[in-house]
């Protein structure tokens, strides 16, 4: 009996597995191989869970003429610049400059009495009715200006993603210090700066704050150069940074807290001031895929600007009311 | 209760084995909290030339070792330590790779593509077990062959199976070395490395398919020893031949049969032929059976040209197998398809800068070959087909029991439960 039932499960083991072999390899075809399983698929983290989002669109500012490059917020007015253009307007769109500048302005600061535009590779200095007052000389080669960031009326700091540093400058543009990020001990690596966005922002208790994006980390700089302190979130979920470099573009609030842009996967968050997420600002879904990080800037009344590179506007967003 | 424990640590080792199967094909990979990067994929060295000689010499010392302990020493247990051996070093320790089997691929291909070339450590690696084999049996299958080791290691309590049932499945290793060697011939692919069941295990990676295989295989041998070996094996079916004719191969007893029957019992292979009949044998049956062999021999031609008309009807299905062959017919039939960039193996077509004239060129080149192969394979299968039925008109006269030189494997079981003493 045995002997019987061992040569039927020999027999059928052995169909099955010829069977097996050949619809195995039938299926090795290039029209049946179904989807590439090694795409570069981040569809599941593009959703977000509502309860997470906090603040909604509620209108926006098409930018017109021009492309807009850069965006500030001062004195109530929303200061934009881009191809040759110096503009600024309410909050309502109305506009109350507008003035040439002869480039493609990448970055931008307004304090007061004064606009500084980076351009690729050296800044600008404007009047507040937008009169050119000096031309930097470019800090050397390769440089490639992503941010500006001004400490009172003193320095004005510079982020240089071509050559991965930070350099310091006062406002007559006379180079004080730069530095690489470059800690002595193992706690910084140095700026990892893969592409062109290299953010920096210098907050309301003075602090300055510059994006390593390479390490998904915002790291607190003395404004020598000495690593005080950072936190980091590497994360394809909506909790952290991914990608190469992000967040590409941040703002903060006047309690410390940090909005963040990031690219590709665009999404806008805002986190306190020790990395904790806080809010979901604008999910993936309102964004191109693979789109450009908006730049961000916040009102006092925590209303957030955002300037959506891909589609040339400035979107406003507001915190939902609870 | 060590039968008991024989099940336990099997079990042990299949759970094992379920669980490296579930830690295949990761994807995406993990992030770590800590900042720990995923290290870049880099290509490994290949084996240093003066190890790949190594490794023959180690193929050579088994082997010989194998053969002393089957023909001089008569040693089960040695065998048995040497078969261990083999499994760590051949299977766990070299991943299953250079072995024997897979290496009637390259030598084929070696033969028929020009481009192609062996170094001299696979020719030996396809040689030596043969030349072992002419001179002492299946030495390779006894001691030397990872994929027979990991099989032999798990025979539990097998089941004798019926002649029909192995004379039929006997008939597959045929078919998959015919095949092998077309596609191989055809530049199609290597199926037999392709479908190696055990390698994923040795590897401890591989697909869910192959990894699945090995263990239902394993789990087969439980009862039906050395599954593999016994009903796929394409080198087996060389082994088999160069064994046939083996001048010194293993005998079961030292001295005297004295007909027992133990032997038949121990062997698992089912390969130990019993002394004939005399009742059966008759001068009549004889002449009979004589009459018939020289019939179904006259009748091998037949069989030959029959085979051959058969299997080249199937050289369009099967020319298939090869990738140029299928995407030419894949753009004729959906030209579309130039357009989906998902799909990598036309992207990668548009992106050689061949044209599709030259596509369709090539694979009627390859159907051609085909056309020829499938002919040569099926003659060679209808000549097994009639050699096999000449064989059942064969009554030879046998006063012992005796190993079957073409299905043993030379694995001593046999010696082992021989009750004869050399002094008896």
């Amino acid at each position: 009996m045995m002997k019987k039932i061992i040569s039927i499960v020999v027999v059928l083991v052995t169909l099955a597995i010829i069977v097996l072999l050949v619809l195995d390899y039938s299926s090795v075809r290039p029209d049946k191989l179904g989807k590439n399983p090694y795409a570069y698929n981040v569809d599941e983290f593009r959703d977000v869970d509502p309860f997470l989002i906090g603040y909604k669109e509620t209108r926006n500012i098409p930018v017109r003429d021009y492309q807009a490059g850069a965006i500030d917020l001062a004195d109530n007015l929303l200061w934009l610049t881009g191809d040759a253009i110096l503009e600024a307007i309410t909050p309502g769109g109305v506009r109350q400059l507008r003035a040439e500048t002869g480039g493609a302005g990448t970055c931008m600061e307004v304090v007061s009495g004064a606009v500084f535009i980076g351009f690729e590779d050296h800044v600008k200095r404007y009047d507040r009715k937008g009169n050119l007052v000096t031309a930097w000389k470019s800090p050397g080669e390769k440089t490639v200006i992503t941010s500006l960031a001004a400490a009172g009326d003193e320095f004005l700091f510079v982020a240089d993603a071509g050559n991965r540093r930070v350099l310091r400058y006062n406002f007559e543009g006379v180079l004080l210090n730069e530095f690489r990020g470059q800690a002595e001990s193992d706690a910084g690596h140095g700026f990892i700066v893969p592409s062109a966005n290299f953010d920096l922002i210098v907050n309301s208790y003075g602090e300055l704050w510059v994006v390593n994006p390479g390490r998904h980390a915002i790291e607190n700089y003395t404004f020598d150069g000495d690593l005080r302190g950072f936190w980091k979130l590497s994360a394809m979920t909506i909790e952290g940074f991914s990608g190469c470099c992000n967040p590409a573009e941040i703002a903060v609030t006047s309690d410390g807290s940090f909005v963040t842009s990031e690219k590709s996967m665009v999404r806008i968050k805002i986190y306190d001031a020790s990395g904790k997420l806080k809010t979901v600002v604008a999910p993936p879904e309102k964004f191109r895929e693979e789109g450009k990080a908006p730049e961000v800037v916040i009102d006092q009344a925590g209303t957030i600007y955002a300037l959506d590179f891909d589609r040339n506007t400035i979107r406003i967003f507001e915190e939902i009311k609870k | 209760m060590k039968r008991q424990q024989q099940l336990l640590i099997l079990l042990f080792g299949f759970l094992l084995m379920f669980s490296m199967a579930g830690a295949q094909q990761r994807f995406p990979k993990p992030e770590f909290e800590s900042g720990y990067m995923q290290p870049d994929t880099t290509t490994p060295e290949p084996r240093a030339a003066a190890m790949e000689f190594f490794d023959v010499l180690v193929l050579i010392g088994v082997m010989s070792l194998a053969t002393y302990l089957i023909i001089r020493k008569r040693s089960r247990r040695g065998i048995l330590w040497l078969t261990v051996f083999t499994l760590l070093y051949f299977g766990f320790y070299r991943n299953g790779c250079i072995c024997p089997i897979g290496s009637i691929q390259n030598v084929t291909m070696a033969i028929f593509d020009p481009g192609y070339k062996i170094s001299i450590t696979i020719l030996l690696f396809f040689l030596l077990p043969l030349i072992f084999a002419l001179f002492y049996g299946r030495a390779y299958c006894a001691a030397a062959c990872p994929l027979g080791a990991i099989q032999d290691l798990v025979v539990i309590k097998p089941v004798s199976v019926p002649s029909w049932v192995r004379k039929t499945l006997g008939f597959i290793p045929h078919v998959y070395i015919g095949l092998a060697v077309l596609f191989a011939a055809t530049g199609t692919d290597f199926i037999i490395c392709r479908y190696d069941p055990f390698v994923g295990i040795f590897r401890m990676d591989g697909p869910y398919l192959m990894i699945g295989l090995g263990i239902a295989l394993l789990l087969l041998g439980l009862f039906f020893a050395r599954p593999y070996c016994r009903v796929f094996c394409p080198y087996g079916v060389l082994l088999g031949w160069m064994s046939r004719f083996s001048r010194k191969h293993i005998t079961i007893t030292p001295s005297k049969c004295i007909n027992c029957k133990l032997c038949k019992d121990s062997c698992p292979f089912d390969a130990i032929e019993a002394p004939t009949d005399e009742k059966v044998r008759t001068e009549q049956a004889v002449r009979k059976n004589m009459r018939s062999y020289v019939i179904f021999g006259l009748l091998v031609p037949v069989w030959i040209v029959l085979g051959g008309f058969a299997v080249s009807q199937s050289h369009v299905l099967l020319s298939r197998a090869h990738p140029d062959v299928y995407l030419s017919e894949l753009l004729i039939a959906h030209p579309e398809l130039k357009s989906d960039t998902e799909n990598l193996d036309i992207q990668a077509f548009l992106e050689s800068g061949k044209s599709m004239d030259q596509l369709v060129e090539e694979a009627s080149v390859i159907r051609g070959e085909f056309r020829t192969g499938t002919w040569i394979l099926g003659g060679y299968l209808g000549l097994v087909l009639g050699i096999m039925l000449m064989n059942q008109f064969i009554l030879r006269k046998r006063d012992d029991y005796v190993p079957h030189k073409r299905d043993c494997f030379s694995c001593g079981r046999c010696m082992d439960y021989c009750p004869v003493d050399k002094t008896f």
